[in-house]
Formats: structure tokens, sequence, C-alpha cells
């Protein structure tokens, strides 16, 4: 999965335009960022990667960068 | 030894998501809430109480069966927000009902799990003696702990009361089935109103309103939810309550006919629908108008799905309920 794809999963997630999303986007100038986004995202990267954010793992998340890294640790993980 | 009617009442006030959308003046425009939801509006409680709408509940009941006040042995209620601390709510309801003094009556206090928890109850009232004819009150207005500008558990919560009936004869089959049980009290704080009881009793202190991260308003005094820590909670849950109840009533998912889950909100149920693999059209969801009614979704739930014919005579069901507690639930019933 490249980058664009991965970002059209956190767009869809977010109810967001991919255009809008580039990895240094701070998630809190999002509009759509708020709770139901937070769950909205736990979601995509338990159905598409296996990966369940933890307390802490959520309040870190600051950046699309941020949610990028967890989709990564998986594909490392099955390769 | 059966369920044999189930009715319920909704409070008449609703909540739209209109309501809400003009109220939040934000980015949660009504078709948002209902996207990220599956609800359209909730019925709140105004000034009515649990034992008001615990006993319109049961008189439906009552009145739809045509089943005798008189031969109710027991009285199970379940609620997290009673009339009082003391007494007992179902023993105020017994009162009002006019059901015989010779009957049992207690309440129980759980949420989300709470009509399974009734049903396991029962079952063990029913088989061992104790009583033939139990009426299973799951009542709740949790409104009433929700600050008005806090969205997070606003735009999901709605009131309701559910009474459900189950009867035993002499030599009926059962059909209350199998259990699972499942507690992990490190959740409490993730789903908790704080303050009001013995642990926190209500000052100006609890009353003190503070702002969250996300702008919803609340204090202690009232209800608290940290969605993302209960989806989690469930995603990790659910699947295997699933499995293990099948494993237990040795059944596969196949020979379901109708999965009934606590209708906690509709992303979350998609999110546990596709992660156990159950095919869409086995799958009852219909918190769209009523919204998380908390232990009294699932037998409310039952009722429109018997009542739009999705449920038929001998269909296997798997109830499974979860959340506040955390306490989790499921089980087998043949209707």
């Amino acid at each position: 999965m490249d980058l664009k794809d991965k970002l059209s999963l956190i767009a869809q997630a977010l109810d967001a335009e991919p255009e809008a999303l580039k990895p240094e986007t701070k998630l809190e100038e999002l509009e759509e960022w708020d709770s139901l986004a937070v769950v909205s995202v736990i979601a995509m990267l338990d159905k598409h990667f296996s990966v369940r954010l933890k307390p802490n793992d959520i309040k870190s998340l600051v950046t699309v960068e941020d949610i990028l890294a967890h989709m990564k640790e998986k594909e490392a993980e099955k390769s | 030894m059966q369920i044999t009617h189930i009715s319920y009442l909704l409070p008449e006030k609703t909540l739209t998501n209109d309501d809400l959308a003009i109220e939040y003046e934000s980015n949660w425009n009504s078709k948002k809430i209902y996207k990220k939801t599956g609800i359209k509006s909730r019925h709140i409680t105004a000034t009515e109480t649990t034992s008001q709408l615990a006993v319109q509940a049961a008189e439906k009941l009552f009145s739809e069966s045509g089943f005798p006040k008189d031969k109710i042995d027991f009285l199970l209620l379940c609620t997290q927000s009673p009339d009082y601390f003391l007494p007992t709510t179902a023993c105020i309801v017994q009162d009002i009902l006019g059901l015989p003094t010779s009957c049992g009556a207690f309440d129980f206090n759980l949420g989300c799990s709470g009509f399974v928890y009734g049903l396991a109850i029962t079952k063990g009232l029913i088989a061992g003696g104790m009583a033939k004819n139990v009426l299973l009150l799951t009542v709740e207005t949790y409104t009433k702990y929700i600050h008005p500008k806090d969205k997070s558990v606003r735009t999901i919560f709605g009131d309701g009361a559910a009474a459900t009936l189950i009867t035993h004869e002499e030599g009926d089959p059962c059909k209350i089935g199998e259990f699972v049980f499942g507690t992990d009290g490190k959740g409490a704080t993730n789903l908790i109103v704080p303050a009001g009881a013995m642990a926190m009793p209500k000052s100006e202190e609890t009353a003190k309103e503070r702002v969250d991260e996300q702008g919803n308003v609340r204090s202690l005094n009232n209800l608290y939810m940290n969605g993302p820590e209960i989806f989690n909670f469930t995603l990790d849950i659910v699947p295997d309550t699933v499995k293990s109840l099948l494993a237990r009533a040795k059944l596969s998912m196949d020979d379901i006919d109708l999965f009934v889950f606590h209708q906690a909100n509709k992303f979350m149920l998609d999110s546990l629908r596709d992660k156990i693999g159950i095919p869409d059209e086995k799958f009852y969801l219909n918190m769209e108008d009523k919204g998380n009614t908390v232990s009294a979704t699932i037998p409310i739930a039952m009722k429109d799905a018997l009542d739009e014919g999705r449920i038929r005579r001998g269909d296997k069901l798997m109830l499974v309920g979860f959340g506040v507690g955390y306490s989790w639930a499921g089980c087998i019933v043949e209707w």
C-alpha cells in the first residue's frame, strides 16, 4: 500500500478530502478531527492493519504522519 | 421456559439531529451526526422517572399480551437511574402495577449488559423452582445525567423502558439457552457518573463545569464517556464473546438466525459485524429513531424485529450486551 492509498484511507476515516491531507498536516487544524474521527481512525487501523491504538497512542496523534506511522508498523511485521 | 412477550415504551419528547445541530452551531451538522452514529432522533424524559416509564411499559405488556398480573411471581428491574437510592424501584413498581404482594422483586444495577443478565437471573429463578412467571423490566433515563453541552453523549443516548415476560409451564422446553459473562472493572472510569453517590457526594465542587479538549462541557455530576476507549473495549471482547458463546452452545455462525447486539451506535456495530463476519441480513439494527437506551436496547430491538417479521417461531437468536462496568454478557435464545 503506497502513501496515496494510506492517505486515502485516513481521509475516508476522517470524512475529509484526500487532497487536504499531507503527512505534516496537523490533526487539530482539521475541522474533521474530533472524538468521532478518533473512533473512525481506531476502526480503520484495526480493520486494515490489525493495529490497536492504546490510550497513549491516541493522545500522541498530532500529525497525519503519526497515523501513517501505525499503518507502516503492520506492513513491516507482515514482511 | 421461554420469552412470551415483549413490550416497550419510549418517552414522548424527542431530540432530533436538527435540534442538536442548531444548538451546537459547529461543524456537527445533522447529516454528520447521523453518519457517525446511525441515529436520527432519540426519546428523552422530561419529568418522568424510571418507575413511571417502567410501569407504562409493563401496563402495555399486560394489555397487549392479556397475561394476568396476579400470575407474576417475580419482578426484576434493571436500571442505573433509579427513583431513589432507597427504596428499591422494583418495590415501587410492584405496588403501582398492583402485582401480588407474594411476588419477589428487586433491582439490579447494570447498563448495556443488563438485559442478558436479567435473562440469566430469570433462568436461575425458574430452574431453581423459585418462580414461574417473571416480569423483567429494563429501564433507563441516562439523559437525566447528561450535560446539555456534551455532544459526545447527547448524540447517542436516549431514554426508554422495555418489559419482557418470561413464563414456564411444567414440562416446557427451556428456550433460554447458554450464557457467557464477562467483567473488567479496570474500565470503570471510562463510562461513569463520578459524583452523586457515596464515593463522591454532590457538592459545589462536583457541580463545577469544565470544558474538555473537544469543547464538550460537563461536571462531575454528569455522565462521562471515553468513546475511543469504549470502542477499543468492544473490539477486544465482543468477537471473543461471540466465539465462546457459539462453542458453549455447540453452534456455528450459520445456526444463528439473527444477531441482536446491544444497540450502542451504528458505527460501532458495523465495525463489530465486519470484524466478526456476520452477514448483513442476520444483523439487526434499529437505533435510528431511538438512540442507545442502554439495558433496554436488546428487548426493544427484539420487539421491532418480531413486528417486522425478522424473527420467526423456532429461530435461534444470539443476544450480546456490552458496556459500562466494563460488563458484558451473551446468550442464545430460541423464539
